[in-house]
């Protein structure tokens, strides 16, 4: 087949600049398959059509895979809108969230190694922690729970609040109780002492959630205010900045020691420890069809901004530097949300 | 996520408000219509007549009767699913359905889910191609569809019974009476359409899962003539409907969608003179309940109450001249879980004349202009004229404005809703040629359409989605409709074709809209020879792009799809048929959307009785 030969292809050309562009380096990062080195891009596809894919960019932005799911797994759909992804070991694990799937792949290789269905209620976001899989469930606000290397549902908590973006620090599970706009806490489960459940009420507008150095970061943006929580993970206690002229934030993503954020169509950094919200934008993009943050991300130093060009064709996905400098552009699946760092 | 979902649904199923018609009915004929300006003032369009022995070989469903006897192309989610039409290249929200002279498209969606329309309790459905904002109000800019009950004074009593029984457990059936004199005319009618629709996939494993549905509707039309000037008509319909929506994918959650809709009308004719005057009072109720999961009890809802007042007075200017004016007033009541509570209040004043400049040349003008509390909208007109050249050729023209009007979902939707939003408008010229020889009837018509503001839902920056005026559109096309019937001895053969060419542009990248074909075929032959009587549906839906770049990865393969049933009637004088139709007779494998795929080879059973 035509495909493999292109593949085959393409993997040594990728051997051949990755060995080639570390002349001094000591460490030998010997690619283990043809997805590693790079950048995953989710597609979510259009809700109520089994159309979600994967996309891939090598790390060096030479490198470019359409639907490597569909390729590498005969044409075989990945499932109902591709929501999000998560790493555990050599796995990926992809949340279809109408299709109530998590298709497990070799994040490497991107081969199909399971299927996991069993009580998923339109499942949103998921995590690994201590050897198990933790997914959130928008219909039954739960967490449903795998384990992470055969599968076999465990169990389930309820959190009967919306349960969406789910992280781990110091061993609990942190999971973001809102999404669109509503929603002002936190949820935290711990697992070591029987999921015992505590909240955390941060602002309206809960929307993205990170976890760095122990600290749980979250960014809440509403029509009259951005604020930014951080949580201490040992105390669960938080404290928090505000902007009131900068409103409606969304979009975090850390990336080494910055919190970059967007507002409109404006990219913004600040330091981890800022005190107040940086309110001058790194860069502005041009907004041409007002999706052009349906996904962001930035994966070491490089702003990844994917435009969901309305789910009517290809998204549009580009890279930046920090400057705003356009780096590529890639015209990737129906509705690209998220980014995903594979190496 | 619920809102998410709940509005994706929104968007799919998609905008709009209700005007309706107008005009002089001429003397009372003994069958009264309900919708004269329909008679009166299209002479310069095309329209296509249903009758009732058309619908009643059609399967019960709007979608399934338009699919084989129109050029409209329909986007079927799945067999009975949410369906929409896309009419000379337009989008689901520029085809207005029409209940006797009313616009009854959903005041949420903007548009009708022409799976929940049942059609053989109507007399009569037209199909009217082309711009028809000044008489049916918002979105009558792709065409309208027209639902007829018709009122016969003369005596009679008539009792009918329609039983459709066929794979997949499918079950239709209607009751119908009717009773008139020369005084007072009775018309009702109930139906009944159900079933599991669990068809197995052709070439691919697995069944149709979560299809099934049902429906009822009590369709009643009583007219009454108080003396020989004055009469007084209601009509009023109550449909009553649950879908399950049909799985995608082997493990989605099962979900289900109902519907009640009611919709009542009150008409007061006088003949004053050389004028008519009609006073109408019209209610029409839209309510929904979506379940999201339907193993748990929750589920979202909305509704709309509409008020619509209307004077509509006909003056006869000379037996050459007509003038029409229409004052009406519009009061929509919103509720819902996801729009709040909103009240939107539309007056509107529509003039209409007609003239005809000598036997052969007649034209018609109309225009109207709205005001509304919520949005500006522009005058809107239409200009029209027809030459016999001879006996054989008709030539027509007729160029309109139109508009459609943001839904209350657009509007007011919560923490999406745009109250900026202006109308959709659009600007529309025709030119029809009707030919006639003797069995023979030919209208070949072409058509360009230039609509800008379309109203569409995007998700932002600010990490929601919203409706905005963004894409412009321009489209031509032509079409041609072909009729030919015969009768010899005890033989009786007809034919009729349509044929559509679609080139519906974007003008942001002058790539084809997605789900429009370039083109659409649809034929049907039937022969009666004494009491028996067989039939052979056609039709041919060209491929369509998915995206809205054209990716050749994406397009949809074109389909063929026929149906042949045969029947006998039993009785000498009245009706008491037995019959058979086979519909998908080649087991064509298709989809109408992409994963949405269609039943193959089927077989139902009938029964008509008319006594």
């Amino acid at each position: 087949m035509k495909l493999k030969h292109v593949f085959l292809g393409i993997f040594a050309s990728a051997l051949l600049l990755a060995s080639c562009s570390n002349d001094d380096a000591v460490e030998k990062d010997v690619p283990l398959g043809a997805y590693d080195n790079g950048v995953l891009i989710l597609n979510e596809g259009n809700f109520g059509t089994p159309n979600a894919s994967v996309s891939y960019i090598s790390n060096d932005l030479t490198v470019f895979m359409e639907d490597v799911f569909g390729t590498e797994n005969n044409a075989k759909e990945l499932g109902d809108v591709g929501q999000s992804l998560s790493f555990y070991e050599d796995k990926a694990f992809i949340v279809l969230n109408a299709s109530n799937v998590v298709q497990v792949v070799d994040r490497y290789t991107f081969k199909s190694l399971a299927t996991i269905t069993e009580n998923l209620k339109n499942p949103r976001y998921s995590v690994v922690l201590d050897g198990k899989l933790y997914v959130t469930n928008s219909i039954s606000k739960a967490v449903t729970i795998y384990d992470a290397k055969t599968y076999a549902y465990l169990g389930t908590i309820a959190i009967n609040k919306t349960a969406e973006r789910i992280v781990t620090a110091n061993g609990k599970l942190y999971i973001m109780n809102g999404a669109y706009g509503s929603g002002n806490t936190v949820t935290v489960v711990n697992p070591q002492s029987n999921n015992a459940m505590s909240v955390i009420t941060v602002e309206s507008g809960v929307n993205s959630i990170e976890e760095k150095n122990g600290y749980v970061y979250v960014l809440c943006g509403n029509s009259t205010k951005s604020k930014l929580f951080k949580i201490d993970t040992k105390t669960d206690t938080a404290t928090s900045i505000e902007s009131t002229t900068l409103k409606k934030a969304l979009n975090m993503d850390i990336d080494g020691d910055k919190i970059y954020y967007t507002q409109g169509t404006g990219v913004y950094a600040m330091a981890l420890n800022a005190t107040t919200f940086s309110e001058t934008p790194l860069f502005s993009v041009k907004d041409n069809s007002w999706s052009t943050f349906y996904g962001f991300g930035v994966i070491d130093g490089k702003i990844y901004s994917a435009d969901a060009n309305g789910f009517t064709g290809a998204g549009i996905v580009k890279v930046l530097s920090a400057t705003g400098t356009e780096l590529k552009t890639l015209a990737v699946g129906m509705g690209p949300n998220g980014f995903y760092s594979n190496n | 996520m619920t809102a998410k979902k709940l509005l994706l649904l929104s968007i799919v199923l998609s905008c709009q408000f209700i005007l309706a018609q107008n005009k002089v009915a001429i003397p009372l004929n003994e069958v009264v219509v309900s919708d004269n300006q329909l008679k009166n003032f299209s002479s310069s369009q095309s329209v296509q007549k249903l009758n009732d022995s058309i619908i009643s070989k059609n399967q019960s469903s709007l979608t399934s009767l338009l699919n084989y006897t129109t050029a409209i192309y329909f986007k079927e989610n799945g067999l009975g699913m949410v369906s929409s039409p896309s009419f000379r290249g337009t989008t689901s929200q520029q085809t207005v359905v029409v209940w006797n002279g009313i616009n009854i498209n959903s005041q949420l969606l903007g548009q009708t889910d022409f799976n929940t329309v049942s059609t053989r309790e109507f007399n009569s459905i037209d199909v009217k191609a082309g711009g028809g904002s000044v008489v049916y109000g918002s979105g009558a800019i792709g065409g309208t569809i027209h639902l007829n009950n018709e009122l016969k004074f003369a005596d009679t009593f008539k009792n009918s019974l329609q039983v459709y029984y066929g794979d997949f457990n499918s079950l239709s059936a209607i009751y119908g009476l009717t009773a008139a004199t020369n005084k007072w005319s009775a018309n009702a009618s109930f139906t009944r359409n159900s079933s599991d629709n669990d068809f197995k996939f052709i070439g691919k494993e697995g069944r149709n899962t979560n299809g099934q549905y049902y429906n009822n509707s009590l369709n009643t039309a009583l007219g009454y003539k108080l003396n020989a000037k004055n009469s007084i008509k209601f009509y009023s319909q109550i449909y009553d409907g649950e879908r399950h929506f049909s799985l995608t994918s082997l493990y989605a959650t099962k979900t289900k969608y109902e519907d009640y809709n009611s919709r009542n009308l009150l008409t007061w004719t006088s003949f004053i003179g050389k004028s008519v005057s009609n006073v109408k009072l019209a209610f029409i109720t839209e309510h929904y309940k979506y379940f999201e999961d339907i193993e748990s009890k929750g589920f979202s809802s909305g509704g709309v109450k509409s008020l619509i007042a209307k004077y509509d007075f006909a003056y006869q200017l000379s037996p050459k001249m007509n003038l029409n004016a229409i004052l009406d007033y519009t009061k929509n009541k919103g509720l819902g879980s996801g729009i709040g509570e909103n009240t939107r209040e539309i007056g509107g004043l529509s003039m209409l004349f007609q003239q005809s400049l000598s036997q052969d040349w007649n034209y018609e003008i109309s225009a109207r202009k709205e005001v509304s509390d919520v949005y500006k909208s522009p005058v809107v007109f239409s200009a029209g004229s027809t030459y016999d050249f001879s006996e054989i050729y008709r030539l027509k023209f007729n160029f309109s404005r139109n508009y459609r009007i943001p839904t209350f979902n657009d509007l007011y939707w919560q923490g999406s809703g745009n109250p900026d939003l202006k109308p959709e408008n659009s600007y529309q010229a025709e030119v029809g040629n009707q030919f006639r020889y003797r069995d023979f009837r030919l209208n070949a018509t072409v058509y360009a359409t230039k609509i800008d503001d379309m109203i569409r839902w995007l998700p932002n920056n600010f990490g929601n989605w919203s409706p905005v005026n963004t894409d412009k559109v321009s489209i031509y096309g032509a079409e041609a409709l072909l009729g030919w019937n015969k009768k010899w001895a005890a033989h009786f053969v007809d034919f009729n074709g349509t044929y559509a060419y679609t080139v519906s542009l974007d003008d942001k990248n002058d790539k084809q809209l997605f789900y429009v074909p370039y083109h659409k075929i649809t034929a049907s032959s039937s022969y009666s020879y004494k009491k028996w009587n067989a039939y052979y549906q056609f039709m041919f839906t060209g491929e369509v792009f998915t995206t809205s770049d054209n990716n050749p990865k994406y397009i949809l393969s074109d389909y063929t799809v026929s149906n042949f049933g045969m029947d006998y009637n039993f009785s000498q004088k009245n009706v008491c048929k037995i019959g058979f139709k086979i519909a998908n007779l080649w087991n064509e494998k298709y989809e109408a959307l992409p994963s949405r795929i269609m039943p193959g080879r089927n077989l139902t059973l009938y029964l008509n009785l008319n006594y």
